[in-house]
């Protein structure tokens, strides 16, 4: 009786559920058609990046209002980009992303040491360049780029290459 | 033919430890483009991509290879 049982089933339960070797190649073919695909659009985003134009300019604040609170948030390129435009110590104008570059959270404008604090890891920037000052950030602030016309300050592009 | 199934054998497994080596390769190239993208510099992104293209044609290739060594008597 369990000779023809197992005539007719010659597979286990536990077998069964093996992955072959066939198997396993087309897996990591698959993996690998992944991976291209990510890396040609990573190469098309480049494309897209570098022959689209700046977006449009956004007006941010006047430069009487910078004067009065020290700091303003503005949405910029996108309604969903907070940056933060500062008045330095020095009289200079700075705007940047508020995302920080470790993981997103909104980073907080310290006035009185010149430099934006992230307080999710105890991240710091400065606010001259947007160069980590200190914890785990990997890369500085991305800046955007101002245009002061006639007492109006105009957000007018991103600095990507730094 | 026992000695021909167990060359066979040791042809995919070889094969199968060359798929997997280069499989690593293309995540390394996908993960150093990805962080340079991330930092705004897309230098690396366009011989990343057509490694990554290469690479994925010869996994194919080995793929197929397999499947034409499993189909011979």
């Amino acid at each position: 009786m369990h000779d023809k049982v197992k005539e007719d089933f010659p597979i286990d339960w536990e077998a069964d559920q093996y992955v072959c070797r066939r198997e396993f190649l087309k897996f990591m073919t698959l993996a690998s058609g992944g991976l291209a695909v990510g890396s040609v659009s990573i190469a098309a985003l480049s494309r897209l990046r570098r022959s689209g134009a700046q977006p449009a300019a956004v007006f941010v604040c006047t430069s009487d209002e910078l004067r009065t609170t020290g700091w303003r948030e503005f949405f910029y390129p996108g309604t969903e980009d907070p940056c933060i435009v500062v008045q330095l110590k020095s009289g200079k104008v700075a705007a940047y992303s508020r995302r920080c570059t470790h993981l997103s959270c909104p980073v907080l404008w310290q006035a009185k040491n010149d430099r934006f604090y992230c307080p999710c890891h105890n991240g710091a920037f400065s606010a001259e360049d947007g160069s980590v000052l200190q914890g785990p950030p990997p890369r500085p602030l991305t800046r955007v780029i101002l245009d002061i016309r006639g007492g109006e300050i105009w957000a007018v592009g991103i600095e990507s290459e730094r | 033919m026992k000695e021909r199934n167990r060359q066979k054998s040791q042809v995919v497994a070889a094969m199968q430890l060359f798929n997997f080596i280069l499989l690593v390769l293309q995540m390394w190239l996908f993960v150093g483009s990805l962080e340079n993208a991330l930092r705004g510099d897309f230098g690396m992104a366009l011989p990343s991509a057509a490694a990554s293209v290469l690479i994925l044609g010869v996994n194919i290739w080995i793929l197929l290879g397999v499947f034409r060594l499993e189909r011979e008597p």
